[in-house]
C-alpha cells in the first residue's frame, strides 16, 4: 500500500514537473517562440539590413524602445479600442516613439545609422511591434511586461546573431575589426545572401528547439 | 510634343517596371515578409493585394503632398544638432501613420459600399494588415527618398504592387510544393520558405545586371 503511495506522488510530482515545462516553454519568447524564427516576424530588417553588428545594434536598440511599450499601452487599449482598430494605436504610438528613438541613434552611431536607410523608421508597422494588436485578449500589467521584453531581448539576440554571422562571412570583419583577408562569401552581404543566412540560423533552432522538447516530453513520458 | 510625351512616359514605365522587378520590393528589399508564416492558410490572397494596392496608392499620393507641408524652424533643428534632410525623415513615419489611419477608414467604407455581401467580412478582417505592414509603408519611403514626382509616385507604386503580387503568387506556388515529406525536419516551414526565398532573390538580383562570380 505504501509501495503504490510512493509511485502516485511520483507520477504527480512528474505530471506538475511536466506541465511547468510545458507552461514555461509556452511564455517563453526568447528562445522557443522567439518573434524572428519562432514566428517568422521583423524578418524585413534581419534580412535587409543587419549586414554587420553594427546595424544589428542599432535595429535592435530602436526596435527595443518601440516594443515595450507599444505592447504594454497596446494591452491597457484591449476594450476601450476594436480589436480592428488597435493596430492603428500600435501604429501611431510607435511612429511617434520613433521620433526620439530615431534622433539619439543618429546621434550615437553617425554615419551607421544613415546605412540601416529606411529600415529603422520601418520598424513602426512591423509585425514584432504590431502583432498584438489583433488579440482581443487582456494579459495584464506584469505579464504583458514580462512577454514585451521577452520578445524584444529574442529579437534582439537573433538580429545581433544574424548580423555578426553576415558581417564575418560577408566582409571578413566583426565590429569593424578585421578577422580575414578578405571576404569568405561576399552574397552573405546582400538580400539573397541574407535570406540563405536567415534560414540557416532558423534551421539551427529548428532542431535545437526540438531536441529540448524532446527531452522536455520525453523526460515526462518515461517518467510515467 | 508627341516625341516628348512619349518620352516621358517610357520614362515612367521605366519607374514603374524598374519598381515590379528590378528593385522588387519583396524579393530584393525583404519588405513585406510578415505573412510569410501563413501565407498558404488565406484563401484571399487577390482581396487583400487589391487592399493593399488602394492602402499603398492613396497614402503615398497623400504623403506626396504632405512632406512638402512639413516645415521645422531652422533655428530649432540649430539648437537640436541635426540636419534639415535628417529632421524630416524622423517626421516621416509618424505622418505616413497619421495618413494611412485616414486611408484605411476611407477605404473601409468604399469597401463595405463595392464589394459583394460574401466578400465584406473577409476584406474587413485583412485591411487592417493590408494597410499597415512593411510593404505598405516601404513602398512610400523609397518613393520620397527617391525624390520621385507625383506621376513618378504613382507608377513607381503601381509597379511595386505589380511586384509584390508576382512575388506573393511564387511564394504560394512555393508553398505547395514545399510541403514534403522528404525536407528534413530542421528544415521544414520557415527555414524552407526562405532557402526558396533567397533562390528567388537571386534570379532577380541578376537582372540589376550583377553576375555570380561577384558574389562569391
Amino acid at each position: 500500500m505504501a509501495k503504490r503511495d510512493s509511485s502516485n506522488d511520483s507520477f504527480v510530482s512528474r505530471s506538475r514537473l511536466m506541465l511547468n515545462a510545458e507552461e514555461a516553454q509556452k511564455n517563453d519568447f526568447i528562445f522557443f517562440n522567439n518573434a524572428v524564427l519562432g514566428q517568422g516576424l521583423a524578418l524585413t530588417p534581419v534580412i535587409a539590413a543587419a549586414t554587420t553588428l553594427k546595424n544589428a545594434v542599432i535595429l535592435a536598440i530602436a526596435a527595443v524602445v518601440l516594443i515595450i511599450p507599444a505592447r504594454i499601452l497596446g494591452d491597457a487599449t484591449v476594450g476601450w479600442i476594436k480589436t480592428r482598430l488597435r493596430i492603428i494605436f500600435y501604429a501611431v504610438l510607435s511612429a511617434l516613439l520613433l521620433i526620439p528613438d530615431m534622433f539619439f541613434l543618429s546621434k550615437w552611431f553617425g554615419g551607421s545609422f544613415i546605412s540601416v536607410g529606411i529600415y529603422v523608421p520601418l520598424l513602426f508597422v512591423d509585425g514584432v511591434v504590431t502583432w498584438r494588436a489583433s488579440v482581443a485578449q487582456r494579459e495584464g500589467a506584469r505579464h504583458v511586461f514580462r512577454n514585451a521584453f521577452s520578445t524584444a531581448i529574442g529579437y534582439a539576440s537573433v538580429i545581433c546573431i544574424i548580423g555578426a554571422i553576415r558581417e564575418i562571412l560577408g566582409k571578413g570583419t566583426i565590429w569593424g575589426v578585421r578577422l580575414f583577408q578578405g571576404p569568405l562569401f561576399s552574397a552573405a552581404s546582400v538580400i539573397p545572401g541574407g535570406f540563405l543566412v536567415t534560414a540557416l540560423v532558423a534551421a539551427c533552432w529548428q532542431s535545437i528547439s526540438s531536441f529540448f522538447k524532446k527531452i522536455i516530453f520525453a523526460g515526462g513520458k518515461t517518467g510515467g | 510634343m508627341v516625341k516628348e510625351l512619349i518620352s516621358r512616359f517610357s520614362e515612367l514605365m521605366v519607374i514603374g517596371l524598374s519598381g515590379a522587378f528590378l528593385s522588387n520590393a519583396v524579393l530584393c528589399r525583404a519588405m513585406g515578409l510578415d505573412r510569410i508564416k501563413n501565407i498558404e492558410e488565406d484563401s484571399d490572397e487577390i482581396i487583400f493585394c487589391i487592399l493593399q494596392f488602394a492602402c499603398s496608392m492613396l497614402t503615398s499620393l497623400l504623403f506626396w503632398i504632405a512632406k512638402k507641408l512639413v516645415y521645422i524652424p531652422a533655428s530649432l533643428l540649430e539648437k537640436a544638432g541635426v540636419s534639415e534632410y535628417y529632421s524630416r525623415a524622423f517626421l516621416w513615419p509618424l505622418l505616413i501613420a497619421v495618413l494611412t489611419a485616414a486611408v484605411f477608414f476611407a477605404v473601409f467604407v468604399i469597401t463595405v459600399k463595392i464589394a459583394p455581401y460574401d466578400k465584406v467580412t473577409s476584406a474587413a478582417r485583412q485591411l487592417p494588415f493590408a494597410a499597415f505592414n512593411t510593404f505598405a509603408a516601404g513602398v512610400i519611403l523609397i518613393g520620397a527618398s527617391a525624390g520621385y514626382s507625383f506621376l513618378e509616385t504613382l507608377f513607381y507604386v503601381a509597379g511595386a504592387n505589380l511586384g509584390y503580387a508576382v512575388a506573393n503568387w511564387m511564394l504560394r506556388e512555393g508553398n505547395r510544393r514545399l510541403q514534403n515529406r522528404e525536407i528534413p525536419a530542421a528544415f521544414r516551414g520557415l527555414p524552407a520558405r526562405l532557402l526558396y526565398l533567397s533562390g528567388l532573390a537571386l534570379a532577380f538580383y541578376s537582372l540589376t545586371g550583377r553576375s555570380l562570380s561577384s558574389l562569391l
